[in-house]
């Protein structure tokens, strides 16, 4: 009776493991990625930027993907950008919904017809709000201490990822918490951001690991 | 006879416009994002704000004026947001300002335009107290003797203000008044727990309060600055 219960279990998983192979995420061996997208507020988000491509590009190749540079999306993407002449509205600052597709869309098409890709992934560094209890802050898959004894909301920055594939169609989306920027009535300095490569690894692992098991299934 | 005197140089004040500043144009009240398709809230609170001015002595041009004349010179110069970044490019934006200004104090005799906006801020807590912008109400976190017994927790709660700020015909901010509204949360079980956005704004009396909050120190602070 057990026996067969165990039977049935790993068939399933074996099932499951299929279904995610046979999946777009399942299909991916070349993936271009964007440039890391960092918020406004920080004084020069270029060595962020540097580091989290380097990051995200180095766990995709140790997963045995093919990885297409960032600066080669990022030059398709501007010069799509450029054919609209930018997607937000001149009057309101409001996306253009039309615009932004024909941008969405047209990247990993022309991706995969020059480099062959299946997927393309973006990431950006995302600055929200989170909430914090009993003196600590969790979000993310990461937690924080904030002091003692104290609960509210803080301001902090994740690692969000997208993966789209061809067609522009979103197959992956994961996040991975990084940092808190305020404790307490005390900004976190400008130059103490990022500078933890323990929290920065591990937002890259919990934003693209589920991707990359999928990806590893089907190999 | 002294306190009487004081009296009614209070009144006096309360109902003079003073500094010059006697029309006053008012912009609609900005909501946040997630209010802006509501039309009941904004046009309870454009109501209010007119009906606070006008009973301090204010002659109100309605939001109506400086939104037509925002939206023609807006036009008129292309927009001031870069359709790149869908950031604000600060020298159309303070083109339109000025060119407005000017329009609302030729065309209609503005002395001084007023911007209200509703906000979320931050409003610190004690225990089950939350007090900010003039209000208090309670957060649901343990207070008294269940704060004394389990910890009184301290931190902020999100919730809503109104801001007012006025301007005159050159730009230069003469005043700033803030109001608080309501707790946009509530702690329930040591977690922020979001208020239904339908029920709020909803309240008269709390409504009413904060736009007293924001507003009822404008007289006084007009008549202390020295006139233009």
């Amino acid at each position: 009776m057990f026996r067969s219960r165990v039977r049935l279990t790993c068939l399933t998983f074996t099932l499951a493991l299929v279904a995610a192979a046979g999946s777009g995420v399942g299909a991916i061996k070349i993936i271009a990625v964007s440039p890391v997208e960092i918020p406004d507020g920080l004084a020069d988000p270029q060595p962020a930027r540097a580091l989290f491509d380097s990051l995200i590009a180095a766990e995709l190749m140790r997963a045995g993907l093919t990885v297409v540079p960032a600066h080669e999306a990022d030059v398709i993407w501007k010069r799509l950008v450029d054919s609209v002449q930018g997607f937000y509205s001149a009057l309101t600052g409001e996306l253009v919904e039309t615009k932004y597709r024909a941008v969405m869309t047209g990247t990993p098409r022309e991706l995969r017809d020059r480099f062959q890709v299946d997927a393309w992934l973006r990431p950006e560094v995302e600055l929200l709000s989170v909430d914090f209890e009993g003196g600590k802050a969790r979000w993310d898959g990461t937690s924080e201490g904030m002091g003692s004894g104290s609960s509210g909301s803080a301001p902090a920055l994740s690692l969000v990822v997208s993966v789209l594939d061809a067609a522009g169609t979103e197959i992956y989306a994961g996040r991975g918490g990084i940092q808190v920027v305020r404790k307490g009535s005390k900004e976190v300095s400008r130059d103490k951001l990022f500078k933890d490569s323990k929290r920065n690894l591990q937002a890259v692992h919990l934003a693209i690991d589920s991707l990359l098991a999928r990806v590893r299934v089907s190999q | 006879m002294k306190i009487a005197w004081l009296l009614a140089l209070g009144a006096a004040l309360a109902a003079t416009p003073r500094q010059g500043v006697k029309t006053i144009a008012v912009s609609s009240v900005v909501l946040p994002r997630d209010f802006r398709t509501l039309p009941r809230p904004r046009a309870a609170f454009d109501s209010l704000i007119a009906g606070q001015l006008r009973g301090a002595g204010f002659t109100v041009v309605p939001p109506q004026v400086s939104e037509s004349i925002w939206l023609r010179v807006r036009d008129s110069v292309g927009g001031f947001y870069d359709t790149y970044t869908g950031k604000l490019i600060d020298e159309k934006w303070e083109a339109v300002h000025t060119a407005t200004l000017r329009e609302l104090r030729t065309r209609h005799h503005v002395d001084g335009w007023l911007h209200p906006s509703i906000r979320f801020v931050g409003a610190p807590f004690t225990g089950g107290k939350v007090k900010w912008h003039g209000v208090e109400q309670t957060s649901g976190a343990a207070g008294g003797l269940g704060g004394f017994l389990f910890g009184t927790k301290t931190g902020s709660v999100p919730a809503l203000s109104l801001v007012t700020m006025l301007e005159d015909t050159a730009g230069k901010e003469l005043y700033v008044g803030l109001g608080g509204i309501e707790l946009a949360a509530r702690i329930e079980g040591g977690r922020f727990v979001d208020i239904p956005r339908a029920s709020l704004l909803g309240d008269g009396s709390r409504n009413v309060n904060a736009v007293h909050l924001a507003l009822d120190s404008l007289p006084a602070r007009l008549a202390a600055k020295p006139g233009p």
